[in-house]
């Protein structure tokens, strides 16, 4: 492979070597220095309009923005020096002049950088003396508000509409200090990726109607962990409460090989499943007809004294929602109860698309770790698991309970099609985070968390193992599937998994079989790693 | 005295000529000569000969015509792109029209030598919306050019193909910055491009793109024709050639005038322009665009009408628009206006400009309309300097050059204002 | 059914004006033009025809047209008065000419007259320093103007009489 050429440079008396091509900017980010910006987003075009990020290059007479200024052999540049803050500075007394200061009631306020500079760089009383611009304030434009008064004009909504979803909805109008971002006659988006803007709006020019007003800023704590509505697995940052252990956000957490600094709409919004009134509360039997509700002990008494009964007629469904570790601790632990016969719940039509079908990250498989099954799979030597096979054992009448383990979520035709096929007198079970109407003829429905309330790795679409963080506590009674596996092995609910027991299990069984040697939980990147390839496992 | 003796005229040797504008009598006046002397030559030899002559851009920022040329790649496997920049529109300057509207066929001739010699086969002249009688008068032209085959296919029986295309602005300032022109053409509104890259390497489309103004091309056919060496000849050691100054103002003779480069300014005034209106004192003259800061009438007795001069006080021979302001008259009032016109036309982008456009705008008002203070002035300075040197394009330092000029140069003006809380002219509206 | 549709003629134009360009985004700014002397300003149904025309977004457009003051957002007078108030057209009297304005017509700036004859706007320098001040009337430049010419001139378009803007366009003298 050809190297890239590296070119060496001072910032701030630091040496350092950085690929030629490289920015100014890029240079100082990844040396950990800061330099303050509105404009600069690393997967955006360069803008170069908010004139923050300005440095001092020797032998250059003017300052010059990092963002858009090559570094070359020997460069000497200053971030600190009193010219760059004393330009600094003034620039943003400029972006202020017109700025309403209306922190109080703005809920990017804690967030903000426009605020975070000001009180880095700026801290001098305004010497405006003059009526500020008026532009409109508190626009509806679908999921998001606009408010253009508190808009810098960065351009980054604009770029991204323009560059990532091609969607065009956003322009700036006018010119001069009358330019006001908005959409074409003010139409509400048309993208599905609409949170991003506001994530990437430095300032409370736009927000997101599901996030404004909720809860400030400061009494957030921000957990990485990773999207599983879909393939993708977009890197996520949640956001929880800590008094109230209650989640309030979720944002993309910037992976360049998964989804840049992005996300989607469904990932971002649809948590709200967790706190519906749909969810699965504890154990429910169907009874004539009527829903009981009962305790997890009578659930596991009954389908134990089934496993017991005749092992070879059970059959375990394992949703491709569930974790890697999920999976091996399932598959070990009830075949050391007898069971042989294993399967996924995925949709078969569309499982293995590399691609997102919009171009930019939505994936039709909307379950997040359908590579982690197939990559078990091969190793713990389940064979038989497409829809094909299974359709197979039920129609030579050998199986007699069917238990369908992790569904998270609003589930969607692929389950449906396979509850279809299970004949009449077989028993089931759903183990699911929410009713749905697909569900009618389970006659066991028992809670499952939700994959805020586990840890534990999925593989994305991609073939990147990434890592899934338990952010609440489990709501109401729900177990996930390393708490099922246990119950039926002892037979009764007295269960008390060891801390850390997914962590665990992935170090142990989980990490060589995905990676090709053992990983430890806490050393797996936060940004995911790569399947090993076939063969080195 | 040095003054430019009529039979040495560059520019304007032939405007009095009736019916210039018409392609039969521009050719009786020797016209497309020099363009048929120009494709005989190879490329780079008329390059060569521009770079000789020394002459440097018109459109106010005066970078050598024949360095911008010599920067186009010739490899790039992109198609080149040669602009004229006929969006004439700095406050003062009028000249561009002059010719435009006199002499198109000159200009075109222009043009074709110009794209000839950087390679350039697909020209534009994109000329402000306003002038809408230029731009008429020049697609005339242009379409007699196509007929009498000095554009189009085969120009002149050569080998050297040339499309020309007249494309009008629709009233942005900032689309005469050349990238700004650029993005305008593109179908954008006008906002000036990033450098890196520079158009030269990227510019319409990506293309490499050569950008001049409409006095610089018209100036190329008589280097040309007369050689690099003979155009040297005029002007000054740093400021070669003739050039035309617009003058406006208080003059008996407002006009387009030609001028050596290094000619004395106030007997331009005088000479030209017919000196001072009904014999009024001189207060302060713009020597070239609103946006060059101002001369003192002390001043103007020394200055010459060339760079080094203008530079050594302290302001830009720009576009060469003058204007002449008595002593009768306000300057905080005209000061208003350039602050204003700023304001309006500052593109938006930088967020200096278009903050510190409005703010100044706001604080020069303030003080004409008895409101200011003198911390108001203090403020003026600071926020001029701050706009300077860290926007995208130069309209930020066009903006707060010449209100701190003023400001410094004439305080007293300004402090009268400020205490008497009124302004002391008068105020009309 | 929306009748906003190039006149047959304004579409051979349509097609030889894009013909002139690299690429159709190019040639915005003649199609606004186009469109704009056929409906006299760019209403919305005009910017998204013309996006449509184009294959531009129609955000694209309409924040373009925002920008250039030629381009008119909202219909204009009959006549579109274009006041200079820049330097050298404030020096010899465009306040004047503005208090003629609303003498004569009871306009200021940015109005137009009941009987939607007369627009009013105050422009910047429109390159015509040297025979100032200027009024742009529509397309055409009237220079050296002063109170009193302003005025007959106003007068005679009231009573629709368009001869004069011929008379008094004066060739520029050099």
């Amino acid at each position: 492979m050809e190297s890239v050429k590296q070119v060496e440079l001072t910032i701030n008396d630091r040496k350092m070597k950085v690929a030629a091509g490289t920015t100014v900017f890029q240079a100082a980010d990844k040396a950990g220095i800061f330099i303050p910006h509105f404009c600069y987003h690393p997967d955006l075009t360069i803008a170069g309009c908010c004139r923050m990020c300005l440095v001092e290059i020797k032998g250059m007479p003017k300052l010059a923005i990092s963002c858009n200024t090559p570094v070359s052999e020997g460069m000497v540049v200053q971030t600190e020096s009193p010219k760059v803050k004393d330009a600094v500075k003034a620039v943003l007394e400029l972006q202020l002049i017109n700025h309403p200061l209306d922190c109080p009631i703005c809920d990017k306020a804690g967030e903000c950088r426009l605020q975070d500079n000001y009180a880095r760089y700026d801290l001098q009383a305004s010497r405006m003396q003059y009526e500020k611009g008026h532009k409109p304030k508190v626009m509806d434009l679908g999921p998001l508000v606009l408010d253009a008064e508190r808009c810098v004009l960065c351009a980054r909504c604009v770029r991204f509409t323009a560059e990532v979803t091609k969607t065009n909805e956003l322009a700036i109008y006018n010119r001069g200090d009358r330019s006001t971002v908005g959409t074409y006659n003010n139409q509400p988006f048309t993208n599905h990726y609409t949170g991003n803007l506001a994530d990437m709006c430095p300032v409370g020019g736009l927000t997101a109607k599901d996030f404004r007003f909720q809860m400030r800023v400061w009494f957030l704590q921000k957990v990485q962990s990773v999207c599983t509505l879909c393939a993708r697995g977009c890197n996520t940052l949640v956001s929880v409460n800590q008094s109230r252990m209650q989640l309030y956000r979720i944002e993309p957490r910037r992976n360049p090989s998964v989804n840049k600094s992005w996300m989607c709409d469904t990932g971002r919004w649809d948590y709200h499943y967790v706190y519906d009134n749909s969810r699965i509360k504890t154990p429910v039997r169907h009874e004539d007809g009527r829903l009981v509700e009962k305790p997890w002990l009578e659930w596991l008494t009954e389908t134990k004294e089934g496993v017991n009964r005749d092992p070879k007629g059970v059959l375990i469904a394992i949703s491709t929602q569930a974790t890697n570790e999920e999976i091996v601790d399932c598959v070990q632990g009830l075949r050391a109860l007898g069971v042989e016969n294993f399967c996924w719940i995925v949709d078969e039509a569309v499982v293995g698309e590399t691609q997102p079908y919009d171009g930019v990250l939505r994936h039709r498989d909307l379950t997040a770790n359908a590579s982690g099954f197939l990559k078990l799979a091969l190793g713990l030597q389940i064979e038989r698991y497409h829809y094909a096979d299974v359709k197979k054992l039920f129609e030579q009448g050998r199986l007699k309970q069917v238990l369908i383990l992790g569904l998270e979520g609003k589930v969607g035709a692929w389950v449906s099609s396979f509850m279809a096929a299970i004949p009449r007198d077989v028993e089931v079970t759903v183990h699911a985070t929410n009713v749905s109407p697909y569900f009618e003829s389970a006659r066991w429905w028992i809670p499952n968390v939700s994959s805020f309330e586990k840890s534990g790795t999925v593989v994305n679409a991609l073939g990147r193992v990434q890592k899934l963080q338990a952010v609440i506590p489990p709501q109401h009674t729900a177990r996930n599937i390393h708490e099922i596996v246990l119950g039926l092995a002892q037979g009764h609910d007295r269960i008390s998994l060891p801390k850390a027991h997914a962590e665990n299990l992935f170090e142990a069984h989980v990490s060589a079989r995905l990676l090709g040697r053992p990983v430890n939980w806490r050393e797996l990147d936060p940004l995911g790693e790569n399947l090993a390839s076939e063969g080195v496992a | 005295m040095k003054r430019l003796d009529p039979s040495r005229r560059i520019l304007l040797a032939d405007m009095e000529t009736k019916g210039l504008a018409d392609c039969k009598v521009f050719e009786s006046r020797g016209g497309y000569q020099a363009l048929k002397k120009a494709l005989s030559m190879p490329p780079k030899d008329i390059i060569e000969t521009v770079k000789k002559s020394g002459l440097r851009g018109r459109g106010g920022a005066g970078f050598p015509t024949g360095n911008k040329w010599g920067f186009v790649p010739q490899n790039s496997g992109k198609p080149i792109f040669l602009l004229c920049n006929a969006d004439e529109s700095e406050p003062g300057t009028f000249k561009d029209r002059l010719l435009m509207e006199k002499n198109p066929h000159r200009l075109i001739e222009g043009i074709a030598i110009s794209s000839f010699a950087v390679n350039s086969h697909k020209a534009y002249i994109y000329i402000r919306g306003e002038y809408a009688k230029a731009a008429s008068i020049l697609e005339r032209a242009v379409e007699q050019a196509y007929s009498a085959g000095y554009l189009g296919k085969r120009i002149l029986g050569s080998s050297f193909d040339l499309e020309l295309v007249v494309h009008r602005g629709a009233g942005a300032y900032i689309c005469g910055e050349e990238t700004g022109l650029i993005s305008s053409l593109e179908g954008k509104k006008g906002q000036p491009k990033l450098k890196p890259p520079f158009p030269a390497v990227s510019g319409f489309l990506g293309c490499p793109t050569v950008v001049n103004n409409v006095e610089t091309l018209f100036t190329v056919p008589w280097i040309v024709e007369h050689g690099g060496e003979k155009y040297a000849a005029y002007g000054t050691e740093q400021s070669k050639g003739t050039k035309l100054f617009s003058i406006s103002g208080w003059v008996n003779k407002p006009g387009v005038y030609e001028e050596e480069l290094g000619a004395s300014l106030k007997d331009f005034i005088e000479y030209y322009a017919g000196g001072m209106k009904g014999g009024a004192k001189l207060k302060a003259v713009i020597p070239g665009g609103s946006s060059t800061p101002p001369l003192t009438a002390e001043e103007v007795e020394k200055a010459t009408l060339d760079m080094e001069s203008m530079a050594k006080l302290g302001t830009f021979l720009g576009s060469g628009g003058i204007i002449v302001i008595p002593d009768q008259l306000c300057l905080v009032k005209l000061v208003e206006r350039i602050a204003e016109f700023y304001w309006d036309e500052s593109c938006g982008q930088c967020t200096p400009c278009r903050e510190g456009t409005g703010w100044l705008y706001k604080m020069v008002a303030s003080i004409e309309h008895g409101n200011g203070k003198e911390v108001t002035l203090e403020d003026i300075k600071k926020t001029g300097r701050n706009m300077m040197g860290v926007t995208i394009c130069p309209l930020s330092d066009a903006a707060a050059m010449p209100i701190l000029g003023f400001v410094q140069k004439f305080p007293d003006e300004f402090l009268e204002h400020i205490r008497a809380k009124r302004c002391p002219y008068g105020e009309t509206h | 059914m929306s009748s906003t549709e190039f006149t047959a003629d304004r579409k051979e134009r349509f097609k030889t004006i894009v013909a002139k360009y690299e690429q159709p985004s190019c040639a915005l700014l003649p199609v606004l033009y186009l469109a704009q002397e056929q409906w006299g300003y760019l209403s919305s149904s005009v910017l998204e025809y013309v996006a449509g025309l184009l294959g531009l977004p129609v955000a694209h457009v309409a924040s373009t047209a925002s920008f250039y003051v030629m381009l008119k957002k909202k219909p204009t007078g009959k006549y579109w008065l274009q006041l200079c108030n820049n330097v050298s057209c404030t020096m010899l009297g465009s306040e004047e000419l503005l208090a003629v304005c609303k003498e004569e017509l009871g306009l200021e700036p940015n109005q137009t007259t009941g009987d939607g004859l007369f627009t009013l706007s105050c422009v910047q320098c429109l390159g015509s320093c040297g025979t100032a001040p200027v009024v742009q009337i529509n397309d055409d430049y009237v220079e050296n103007l002063n109170p009193s010419l302003f005025r007959k001139l106003l007068q005679r378009l009231k009573v629709g009489d368009e001869s004069v803007i011929g008379e008094m366009t004066k060739e520029m003298h050099s």
